[in-house]
């Protein structure tokens, strides 16, 4: 933040002349208001002063309010050239009209072109007329306006064609007079093209963007429709400067919309942050709403997809129960991969008993084979024994072979000697051998019925685990085919694939982003810098505003008061430049309430005081420049209107500036005007 | 393979229980004055004999008569013979001889005969025997009671006799032969060869025969109208 440095960054003198150099210094209290912007717009939104450069430098808005500079707007010079038609002096015309400060009056009968000088001159200075009337238009080749801006000399020159601008030059010139007689640059005179323009239309935008410039004004922006933004150029000051007619009920500037009246009000009286309070603070609604706008649409969204993911995870779970109770239905609970497992886990477990018990059979039945061996063979062995006991023990009786009866020496001899009676061989009666014959069969059968006991009693356990392991199987089995049946199903398929469906929908419905990240905290930060920009500015404005707002309720009553409005006790008007009257009694009303005379006085007295207060607190204000148009209407009386000149002319011969004021009253203006003050057409004839 | 002594023992219970009166004219004969009874032929003895030795067959005979008769006892009888161990414990198999189920007798009855329990006539010319009759004496019998009061054994011996001796009452030899070669294994047997078993099948039979006779009357009826 550097102090000022040049002549352009001076503030207005208190005096009138533009050319003036700036005297005094009130930049200081500015100057560290400004120092301290950044920092104090850090705190109250809680970051640092660099976010806050930031956000600023982002939007391309300075930190530091440099003052406006002098908006000293003068007329000099008006020249009309071209060839008038019609039954009134009609013919080549080439007419300068000279303008100097203070009031100076237009007078001339009815329809004699006095309203139109003051459409000529909007024309030129506001880039298209404002109520020309088309006729007019069509008579013109040249029209040439010369004006200082802020001490500038600045030429206008424009080519009619038709009635429509066919070339347009603005001209500049060190001093003013350089200027006078040319309609093209000029090296010599120092004479130099500022613009030039081949249509009404970039003209127009052309003298916008360049008035503003030199003025030091900045075009309004207000929101529109919440999200974008609506401008007003110069358009909208020039009204502030081209009075409207008696009639109108707005205080200042011709459009009542967007608070514009308060706009002018406050650029006029140069709140110090006025213009960047306007710019922090749509940008600051702008983005609010569109914040506001992405939230909704996001809370929108989210509860749209939580809405979703509901109505998905109802049907789902109604899809499970569905699914449940129809396999319930169908007879089991578990899946039909259990028990299949299950189901080939027995079928293994049975092939493997089946393995074991066959082996056990198969030694039980030879355990029971070799049992039965071992009891044939004793009881063969011992029927065996008692056979041939028995037979031992009968007394030969015949020959088996001869049969004829055993002699009984045979007998004897069989009997003492052992001698077959039959056959003579010795008999064998020792019967040891056979005893033991039969014992040993006797343990070999106990030897095996013990074996067959084990081995029964394991083939038992063997072929009672089988039947078990089979009996669960065939279950298995069975339930494994019901199941699979109940699969097979058609509605248990169609649940089945439903409950797909819905958890594979449920899976891909994805969760919406959480607001959140560099962007989001970027995006709080800068509204939240914007929020408390707009909170730093709007207290400047307003603490600055008290004091200026206070000295121009008074200007404006003292003023009215000398323009005849005698019965004036105050005036107010707050920043939205609503205005209000006391008149002597009590009785208040509104500025829109008053009567048209009243109106022209207090909007007259309005731009005055704006000059008189910019100039006593050494702010730039107004251009200084007043047209207007026929103030002796109907509704005005003359007493009022003589009173109005006198002190018209009185104050603007005070401050300096320039008042320029149609009439068709010459005995007035002979009254309070001089001739220079004066730009008087003979009554009847054409003003130019 | 049975003994000698044995086999004595067993064709005289047979003889004993299987035997049919002799009269006087017989006993006038030489050598049967003692004589009580009489099994005539040796293909009957050898028959009943085949049947004492083998109670599958016995019992697979018992069934085939039973399919015929249907008489619930000759099922009973055959279930008790199959259901025990019998056809594997009391089986002594004989070799299979050109007429049928043979086995030489001649020992066990030179064996009876040396010692005066039972005597052995042969009828017909000098050149051929026409057929042995086979007599109890009285002390073959007395011995016989004897044997069958001291050694229990052998009253499984007396039992089957009877058994025997009813299935093939008022059957000649000749018939019994026949029937016995309806026995497949039996038949198929090579010469000379054990005559394999058929408790096997018998009991399979059995089985069948019994679940039969479990069902309804009515599925009986039918079944012995189908037979008929």
């Amino acid at each position: 933040m550097t102090g000022p440095t040049g002549d352009d960054q001076h503030t207005p003198s208190p005096g009138v002349d533009a050319d003036s150099p700036a005297k005094g210094s009130v930049q200081e209290p500015l100057a560290s208001g400004e120092a301290l912007l950044d920092t104090r717009i850090a705190a109250r939104a809680k970051v640092t002063a660099d976010q806050v450069r930031d956000v600023f430098a982002t939007y391309g808005w300075p930190l530091v309010f440099t003052p406006a500079r002098p908006r000293a707007l003068r007329l000099v010079r008006l020249r009309m050239a071209g060839v008038r038609a019609g039954k009134i002096a009609p013919g080549a015309f080439d007419t300068t009209l000279s303008f100097t400060t203070g009031l100076t009056a237009l007078v001339a009968s009815n329809f004699r072109g006095k309203t139109s000088v003051l459409e000529l001159i909007t024309w030129c200075l506001r880039g298209t007329p404002r109520e020309l009337q088309s006729g007019v238009r069509g008579w013109l080749n040249h029209l040439d306006l010369d004006i200082t801006v802020a001490g500038q000399p600045l030429g206008f020159r424009l080519d009619i064609d038709d009635g429509v601008i066919s070339s347009a030059t603005v001209l500049t010139a060190p001093v003013a007079s350089a200027l006078c007689d040319t309609r093209v640059p000029d090296p010599a005179q120092q004479v130099t093209v500022l613009l030039q323009a081949t249509s009404e239309q970039s003209y127009a935008e052309l003298v916008a963007n360049l008035m503003l410039d030199r003025l030091d004004l900045s075009q309004m922006v207000n929101t529109l429709n919440e999200t974008s933004t609506q401008t007003h150029g110069w358009p909208a000051y020039f009204a502030a400067l081209y009075l409207g007619s008696a009639s109108t009920k707005i205080l200042l500037g011709d459009q009542k919309m967007s608070g514009l009246p308060g706009r002018l009000l406050q650029v006029f009286l140069d709140l110090p942050a006025a213009a960047a309070l306007t710019r922090v603070k749509t940008a600051h609604d702008v983005r609010r709403n569109e914040a506001q706008a992405r939230r909704a649409e996001r809370e929108r969204e989210a509860a749209q997809r939580s809405e979703e993911r509901t109505r998905i995870e109802a049907e789902l779970e109604a899809a499970r129960a569905r699914l449940a109770e129809l396999t319930a239905a169908a007879g089991h609970h578990g899946s039909l991969t259990d028990l299949a497992r299950e189901a080939a886990r027995l079928a293994g477990q049975v092939a493997d008993a089946r393995v074991v018990n066959d082996d056990a059979q198969r030694a039980e039945q030879s355990a029971r084979i070799d049992r039965q061996r071992a009891a044939k063979r004793l009881a063969d062995v011992r029927e065996s024994k008692i056979a041939r006991a028995l037979f031992q023990g009968l007394d030969p009786d015949a020959c088996p072979r001869c049969d004829q009866a055993i002699t009984t020496d045979r007998r004897y001899r069989e009997h003492d000697s052992h001698a077959c009676a039959v056959c003579d061989r010795p008999v064998a009666t020792d019967d040891a051998e056979a005893a033991e014959v039969i014992a040993e069969a006797e343990d070999r059968l106990a030897a095996a019925v013990e074996a067959e006991r084990q081995v029964r009693a394991h083939a038992e356990s063997t072929r009672d685990r089988l039947s078990t392991l089979t009996a669960a199987l065939t279950a298995a089995d069975e339930l494994l085919r019901n199941a699979q049946a109940a699969t097979e199903l058609p509605e248990v398929v169609q649940a089945q694939q439903r409950v797909w469906r819905l958890e594979g929908a449920l899976e891909v419905l994805p969760d919406l982003p959480s607001p959140g990240g560099d962007d989001a905290a970027n995006e709080a930060v800068t509204l939240r810098v914007l929020d408390a920009a707009v909170k730093v500015l709007e207290a400047d404005n307003k603490n600055a505003a008290v004091a200026l707002f206070a000295d121009l309720e008074r200007e404006v009553a003292d003023l009215s008061r000398r323009f005849g409005m005698l019965s004036l006790e105050n005036v107010r008007i707050d920043r939205a430049a609503r205005l209000q009257v006391t008149q002597d009694g009590g009785g208040k009303d509104w500025f829109s309430d008053c009567n048209p005379g009243a109106r022209l006085r207090l909007r007259i007295a309005l731009v005055i005081a704006l000059l008189r207060v910019g100039a006593a607190h050494g702010v730039s204000t107004h251009p200084g420049l007043v047209m207007i148009d026929s103030p002796k209407a109907e509704e005005v009386q003359d007493l009022d209107a003589t009173v109005l000149f006198r002190e018209l002319a009185a104050i603007a011969g005070e401050q300096g500036i320039q008042v320029v004021i149609t009439t068709r009253d010459y005995d007035l203006v002979h009254t309070v005007l001089d001739a220079k003050h004066t730009i008087e057409a003979i009554e009847n004839e054409p003003l130019w | 393979m049975t003994s000698r002594e044995q086999d004595a023992v067993r064709i005289l219970l047979l003889l004993d229980g299987a035997g049919e009166p002799v009269d006087d004219t017989e006993r006038a004969l030489p050598g049967l004055s003692r004589a009580v009874c009489v099994v005539r032929t040796t293909v009957r003895l050898q028959k009943l004999d085949f049947w004492l030795r083998n109670p599958d067959y016995l019992a697979d005979e018992l069934l085939n008569d039973y399919e015929t008769s249907r008489e619930e006892p000759l099922l009973t009888m055959a279930a008790s013979i199959l259901d025990s161990e019998e056809p594997e414990v009391r089986r002594y198999p004989m070799l299979r001889h050109k007429f049928g189920a043979w086995e030489n007798i001649d020992n066990a009855m030179a064996v009876l005969r040396g010692a005066g329990l039972a005597a052995r006539k042969r009828r017909g010319t000098i050149e051929r025997v026409r057929q042995s009759d086979f007599y109890l004496l009285e002390e073959g019998r007395r011995v016989a009671r004897d044997i069958v009061a001291a050694e229990p054994v052998f009253q499984y011996y007396v039992e089957r006799v009877d058994l025997v001796v009813r299935l093939a009452d008022g059957l000649g030899g000749t018939q019994l032969k026949k029937r016995q070669y309806l026995q497949r294994e039996y038949a198929d047997t090579p010469l000379r060869e054990h005559i394999s078993t058929v408790a096997p099948r018998a009991r399979a039979r059995l089985a069948a025969l019994q679940a039969d006779l479990a069902g309804s009357s009515e599925a009986v009826a039918t079944l012995q109208g189908e037979q008929q």
